[in-house]
């Protein structure tokens, strides 16, 4: 939910407690700086006084980067490169620094703490608990990548600031932090898994980035990756409990945001934080926590913003839990962090959370304050595509923010660069160390997931279709029977294909269904690493509810909700009172099945065999009608009339070409899931368009699957055989109970006609984490 | 992403206006199912993806195609197919990567993909072929790797090197042919091969970029060792050891010593402690050090 500036919690004394100030000497010395850049500085903004506002602290930490190229051929500015969407990170323009303002005022001394590396950009910087040292991502040059550096706030015995590399590679480290316990975090794009690259579907040729630590000591000696998403996580930020939080971004079938999730710092336990339930707006990133639980951040939309956005304040307490909302309390014991009930604030209500131009501006990169402040980067004017075309970079300068009178103070700005990544150079508390539970990268190894009870939900949704009309989600899951484990892949594993058919969803893979005991249990092993989703299923084999998460284990990892989402701040207790439950005595179904011998349903391998032996007889070209689309060549003007069949389940290919090979398709893919397709567009048709025949991601509200209709073993069906007699029985021939199955699973999986198996998939042969290659 | 300053910043700002004014950018629909409007995929219009393919407005272009996914309208496609040989590198790569997913209008006969291919064949201008090389790749057709493989050989090093990276895309080294790129006269086509064997799946000639450690250029050294190390390559271990010893650039003996930690050879303590004790940058010594504790 949204709420008015006002309500804004006051966190200034929590940010002070975080803040453990050292003595002043021991923070930072003022940095006498001859060399220094000359800088230009802006008019102070909103009633800044021109010394600038008091920080509380003497110096801040800074990121510059450049947008403007000089070369022989001429001038280049980049606006938006790797920037047009909010998990970009492949923007490279030379001539970045990372520096030192002290004191941290417009009046200020720069300090470049990368003079060396003239021709870098950067990419991410945290400061260490201690306020010694800077952690950093940096690229040297255009033939170099991003990666993972330190740097001492003190020079060394030649009065130079030491810079060490800790990361190297073909792939790019960005958005470091550190964590306690001499750790750093940080997001990588280096591939791993047999299936080698990850280019997210939705990204285009850019690598996927996901999650890895290292040492501060080992660097590349200590990597260790963790388990990833199907699309990016970016923006890594520290919380007080010892864990980590980062943005991901959420693509499956149709959903596509960017959230908040958090992790342990092995990689183990990944857990939704805010913005799965009741923001308003579409992407939550730059993060970082000023309180526990209680972040401040951008809301903004996924692209065309240049990473920037409204400031939001996302407190994620539980609220009903007074240890919680007590800052000095010891929440040991206590369910304080609730994603399901959290209060999204903006803070800056002139600014839009969309990419239309903005009155005010638009912040980037925020950070808390010893004393409750924030310090951001700000622009004036549209920060979208005005700027980009116009080629007049958005100008970012660096300003406190005060929440109360929502203004602006001017801290530092050139006005030739963008000044980012503002940090306050103060010491801060360290979290706790959270021990490994895990630290090795042995893919052989399952991930074990499951529920105490899959019937205990705080979801409010109803079902609807087959034998549910209207039935609270917590009321159908009683009748589920089993959890079909659905493994999610890119195109990139689909070598030579371009999507998955007609539908928006990944690549899918039934891993396998676990069942659920009379008490609601279920558990499963799974392989490590990979992207997995959810479905309850019911007696008929039908989908429940799709979960629109993607989940994920480390080797050996032990991960087990209580419910399909149950009550984020309530505790789950086993239905038969049992303990452990009936699935931990069963132990767990193995669902590790190597990827050759994964469940996958490539339509004309599985499916259209099916359908030419059982129903092509009747439903063919000779016996369908067509609707038509209309095609007008503009050089010549000539109209090209494609049929579509209305019903025709043969693998003949329709009489037009249908995308690429017109005949390598069946007109059966074509007839069952274009109606759907037909939804998202808006296409000049003629003649009698048939119903949607097949639905992804829901068999059950698919037409033939309720055409077909379903038997469970105990002899009733999802639908109401009178009105619906099982076809294609009814005309004397028999479908089996497999092949109604497969037909479910080809709606309920997302009506893919790709998968691995008819797509020239090739195992990546250099797998970093691929011990013993067993999937 | 990058625009020439050379270009009318008044003609631009025009065009910015009219990208942020003019469009019906959204549509209402929800696919699927009941998902939270916040998370939900949203749909470009017809006539959205028609206005702004003719704008030039290059984020507007590629927000509308990326959400304009599923949307069939095959009249967009005359206004998306000019935009493969757009300026810009990403509005090319989206207008692609829109119309691959177009069930008409794009591949069938005489239309834009086989357009797309008689121009990387015979166009006279080179940057034009260079830019149907990078579609190609992006189209994800299969049937795109034998005009790629043969555009190798391409007499411009613009078409060369476009052609190395839109086999990278297709995932696919050509039968051998991207090899070809590692003894091209042009640095920049040798780094594109480079770059895109790192992208293929199946790239098994380690032996041709094992030569390269040996090239006259440090970029195309420094790359070559890089992917090296991201192949595992260990019979490599002696030439790259000799390069951290003794190359002249330093970054390429960082990545020397980077590759040596990843090889996990125990031959190379011995040097790789000298290194970090002696080496002159910092930086090299660090990723020795880091290299003998993988060793």
């Amino acid at each position: 939910m949204i709420r008015e500036a006002s309500a804004v919690v006051s966190f200034s004394s929590l940010a002070q407690r975080a803040f453990q100030r050292l003595p002043h000497a021991a923070v930072v010395a003022v940095i006498a700086c001859a060399a220094c850049p000359v800088t230009t500085m802006s008019a102070c903004s909103n009633g800044a006084s021109s010394a600038g506002p008091d920080l509380g602290v003497s110096s801040i930490l800074l990121i510059k980067r450049q947008t403007t190229t000089v070369d022989a051929t001429g001038v280049t500015i980049d606006v938006a490169g790797g920037n047009s969407q909010v998990i970009d990170y492949d923007r490279y323009v030379p001539g970045g620094s990372l520096n030192l303002l002290s004191p941290a005022r417009p009046d200020g001394t720069l300090t470049n703490l990368t003079g060396d590396f003239t021709t870098a950009d950067f990419n991410g910087a945290d400061l260490s608990f201690d306020a010694s040292t800077v952690v950093f991502s940096m690229k040297k040059d255009p033939n170099d990548r991003y990666h993972i550096y330190t740097v001492a706030l003190a020079t060394g015995a030649d009065g130079k600031y030491q810079v060490h590399q800790l990361t190297a590679g073909e792939y790019d480290d960005i958005n470091p932090i550190f964590l306690p316990g001499n750790r750093i975090a940080f997001a990588t794009n280096e591939m791993y898994t047999a299936m080698g690259t990850r280019a997210d579907e939705y990204e285009h040729a850019r690598i996927v980035s996901q999650l890895a630590t290292i040492s501060v000591d080992g660097g590349d000696a200590d990597r260790h990756l963790f388990a990833q998403n199907l699309s990016h996580s970016v923006s890594l930020f520290m919380r007080h409990d010892g864990k980590l939080g980062y943005s991901r971004w959420e693509h499956l079938g149709g959903v596509n945001d960017v959230k908040l999730f958090t992790a342990n710092p092995d990689g183990t336990n990944m857990l939704a934080v805010a913005g799965q339930h009741g923001k308003t707006f579409n992407s939550l990133f730059n993060v970082r926590e000023v309180a526990p639980n209680v972040m401040v951040g951008i809301a903004t939309t996924r692209s065309r913003t240049i990473h920037a956005g409204a400031l939001v304040q996302v407190d994620a307490r539980n609220q009903n839990d007074p240890v919680c909302l007590d800052p000095t309390a010891d929440e040991t014991g206590h369910a304080c962090l609730d994603e399901e009930h959290v209060q999204f604030t903006v803070l800056t209500p002139d600014v839009p959370t969309d990419n239309t131009e903005s009155p005010a501006g638009r912040y980037r990169e925020p950070s808390g304050l010893p004393d409750g402040r924030i310090l951001t980067s700000w622009a004036d004017g549209a920060v979208n595509d005005l700027n980009e075309q116009s080629a007049t970079p958005p100008d970012f300068g660096v300003y406190v923010y005060d929440a109360s009178t929502h203004t602006n103070q001017l801290v530092y700005n050139d006005r030739t660069t963008w000044d980012l990544n503002a940090i306050a150079i103060a010491p801060r508390a360290t979290p706790p160390v959270i021990g490994d539970i895990q630290h090795n990268q042995d893919a052989t190894q399952p991930a074990r997931i499951g529920s105490v009870d899959i019937r205990q939900t705080s979801l409010d949704e109803p079902v609807n279709g087959a034998q549910f009309n209207n039935v609270p989600l917590a009321t159908a899951l009683q009748g589920a029977v089993g959890v079909r484990v659905i493994e999610g892949f890119s195109s990139e594993a689909a070598k030579g294909v371009t999507m998955f058919g007609l539908t928006m969803d990944e690549g899918a893979a039934v891993l396998g269904t676990a069942p659920v005991y009379p008490d609601g249990s279920w558990l499963a092993n799974i392989p490590p690493f990979i992207p997995v989703h959810l479905q309850p299923i019911d007696k008929y084999g039908l989908a429940i509810r799709n979960q629109r998460l993607w989940i994920q284990g480390s080797p050996g990892e032990n991960r087990r909700c209580v419910g399909c989402h149950e009550s984020r701040t309530g505790q789950g207790v086993p239905a038969l009172g049992q303990n452990p439950t009936v699935a931990e005595q069963r132990g767990p179904e193995d669902l590790t099945e190597a990827i050759s011998s994964r469940a996958e349903y490539p339509w004309d391998k599985v499916v259209q065999p099916v359908l030419t032996a059982k129903c092509a007889t009747c439903h063919n070209a000779s016996t369908t009608t067509y609707y038509q689309v209309t095609h007008a060549d503009p050089v010549t003007g000539n109209k090209t009339t494609y049929n579509i069949p209305y019903l025709d389940l043969s693998a003949t290919p329709v009489t037009v070409y249908y995308d690429r090979q017109v005949h390598a398709w069946p007109a059966s893919y074509v007839s069952i899931f274009y109606p759907a397709a037909l939804e998202m567009g808006k296409v000049t048709v003629t003649g009698k368009v048939p119903p949607k025949w097949g639905v992804p991601e829901d068999a059950r509200n698919s037409a033939m699957i309720q055409k077909l209709n379903v038997q469970a073993a105990d002899g009733t069906y999802a639908w109401d055989p009178t009105a619906n007699p099982p076809h294609p029985e009814d005309k004397m021939i028999t479908l089996t109970a497999d092949e109604r199955q497969m037909l479910i699973r080809t709606c309920d999986l997302g009506g893919q006609f790709y998968s691995r198996q008819n797509t020239g998939f090739v195992p990546y042969g250099a797998d970093p984490v691929g011990v013993g290659k067993k999937y | 992403m990058r625009n020439k300053i050379v270009t009318s910043v008044l003609g631009g700002i025009t065009l910015a206006l009219i990208a942020a004014t003019s469009f019906d950018a959204k549509s209402d629909v929800v696919p699927y199912s009941a998902i939270p409007q916040d998370q939900a995929e949203f749909i470009s219009t017809s006539a959205h993806i028609v206005s702004v393919a003719v704008s030039g407005a290059p984020m507007a272009i590629w927000e509308t195609l990326e959400h304009g996914e599923k949307v069939e309208c095959i009249d967009c496609v005359n206004a998306v197919a000019p935009l493969i040989y757009d300026q810009n590198a990403r509005t090319r790569e989206i207008s692609v990567w829109w119309m691959r997913r177009r069930m008409f209008g794009v591949f069938g006969p005489g239309e834009v993909y086989s357009q797309t291919l008689k121009t990387l064949a015979g166009d006279a201008d080179p940057q034009r072929r260079a830019f149907a090389a990078y579609a190609i790749g992006e189209f994800l057709e299969g049937t795109g790797v034998a005009a790629l493989a043969t555009a190798l050989k391409d007499a411009d090093p613009r078409v060369r090197g476009a052609a190395a990276s839109g086999l990278a895309r297709l995932d696919d080294d050509g039968a051998g042919a991207l090899s070809l790129t590692f003894t091209d006269a042009d640095e920049s086509v040798r780094l594109a091969g480079i770059a895109g064997a790192g992208r293929i799946n199946s790239f098994t000639d380690a032996a041709g970029v094992s030569r390269l450690v040996g090239d006259s250029s440090a970029f195309v050294r420094r790359r070559a060792i890089m992917l090296l190390d991201q192949m595992q390559t260990k019979d490599a271990v002696a030439s790259v050891l000799a390069l951290a010893q003794k190359d002249g650039d330093a970054e390429v003996r960082l990545v020397a010593c980077h590759a040596l930690g990843s090889f996990g050879d125990p031959s190379a303590k011995g040097i790789l402690a000298s290194i970090a004790q002696n080496d002159v940058n910092l930086q090299v010594r660090d990723q020795a050090q880091i290299a003998l504790r993988r060793l």
